[in-house]
């Protein structure tokens, strides 16, 4: 019975503290690798540093919705979208990851497989697969540069002012 | 100080079941009634929970992938084809992707497109494809609406709702072999059905659209778009629409998603 109340109060607590927001003195991971560590607030700032993922970082304090992190001798700051309280799973097989390794590269990048190419003949939807062909080729055309300067044009995310 | 202790202990105890619950989407032990001990689980009981749980967080994004594929292929089949027009799908990919560049699930590569279908209604599969109808997005009056609805679909796959669908079904069991391949086609076949099912019958939970009403709207919000847009949005429906099944017809009634965004 001990041992079951102590395996409550342990899911209690993983769970409460994983759905804690950032926080000063707490860590946290960026889910971008490459993350860069800006001088300032601005994410046109110089860059001080290069985060990666899988490394837990210490947050320094919180300013509107930018946070400013101790990375090493380094501090800097990085927009809140871009930090996570928990690391994030799987992160090498990011959609925008520069630098997945080949072992991971990478079922988010690739489009339906055989298996489901499989399925849809079985259900005599060959068509159907073709069209989510062209889906994939469509969006896997848009690149992170991409992504970033349309966020930079329509004043979105890092570019918001921090409103 | 062990009787004072004890109340803090239960206390603790139903939290901790109840988020288990929660963040797996797990159906719980019938009957099971953790402070009786004719009802405490035995062995065989503990080891079933603890499968479901893996089948509901331990799916790999490869099968993810393949599950999403399947489902992706049913929605374009059963809504007449995708919409092949260029400037269209570059405009809701790239507000999708400026959304789900900021999710809590970075490892997938979400793909948007929209479908010929005349209904109003959204889809999401497994794997990040994010669908709309073709009538849905002429009735989305700007950027800031399609964002709202984008983010609600963003948040079903960020949130696993699918997923969630098919392990308390239990299909996971066995389906894949030690190289990722499909080993059982009945067994994947009738994991894809058991999706389309929700999606296109059933319908998820309404829990789970409250849940992506939520999260959508909190995603939204943190990449700058507008906080109320989806509240804008369904209600500027439900003076046309009401309560009928001409939009959103696998949803929860509008006027019931307008009443929980509107709560503050």
């Amino acid at each position: 019975m001990r041992k079951f109340l102590l395996l409550a109060v342990l899911l209690t607590a993983v769970s409460l503290a994983a759905a804690a927001e950032l926080e000063a003195g707490h860590s946290a991971y960026v889910i971008h690798d490459g993350q860069p560590l800006l001088a300032d607030k601005d994410p046109d700032a110089a860059a001080v540093a290069k985060l990666k993922t899988h490394h837990e970082y210490t947050v320094v304090q919180i300013s509107g919705r930018w946070v400013e992190l101790k990375a090493g001798s380094a501090t800097g700051w990085v927009y809140e979208g871009n930090l996570s309280r928990e690391e994030p799973p799987d992160v090498n097989n990011s959609a925008f990851s520069t630098q997945a390794s080949p072992t991971t590269l990478s079922a988010a990048a690739r489009g339906i497989d055989d298996d489901a190419k499989g399925y849809a003949d079985r259900k005599g939807e060959a068509e159907s697969a073709n069209d989510v062909v062209w889906m994939e080729q469509e969006n896997d055309a848009i690149s992170k540069d991409d992504v970033r300067a349309y966020l930079k044009e329509h004043k979105l995310g890092e570019y918001s002012g921090g409103k | 100080m062990k009787r004072a202790f004890l109340p803090i202990g239960v206390l603790f105890l139903f939290c901790a079941t109840g988020l288990v619950e929660a963040q797996f989407g797990l159906p719980g032990i019938p009957n099971f009634n953790p402070f009786h001990p004719s009802t405490t689980p035995n062995a065989k009981t503990v080891k079933g929970v603890t499968e479901m749980a893996k089948g509901a967080s331990g799916i790999s994004l490869q099968d993810e992938m393949k599950i999403g594929g399947a489902v992706a292929v049913d929605i374009v089949a059963r809504n007449g084809g995708l919409v092949k027009d260029e400037t269209i799908t570059h405009r809701v990919a790239i507000i999708g992707k400026s959304l789900s560049y900021y999710c809590t699930r970075p490892e997938v590569n979400f793909r948007f497109a929209v479908l010929n279908s005349d209904h109003i209604n959204a889809y999401s599969a497994p794997g990040g494809y994010v669908f709309i109808t073709r009538g849905l997005y002429d009735a989305l009056p700007d950027d800031q609406q399609l964002a709202a609805v984008l983010a609600h679909e963003i948040s079903h796959i960020t949130d696993r709702h699918a997923l969630k669908v098919i392990s308390r079904s239990q299909f996971m069991t066995g389906l894949f072999d030690a190289g990722g391949s499909v080993s059982s086609v009945p067994g994947f076949d009738g994991g894809v059905a058991a999706i389309t099912d929700s999606l296109f019958t059933k319908g998820f939970d309404p829990s789970a659209e409250f849940e992506a009403d939520r999260d959508g709207r909190s995603l939204a919000t943190k990449v700058g778009y507008d906080h109320d847009a989806l509240l804008a949005f369904l209600t500027q429906l439900y003076k046309t629409k009401g309560d009928t099944k001409d939009a959103f017809p696998t949803h929860p009634p509008l006027s019931h998603r307008i009443e929980r965004l509107a709560e503050k």
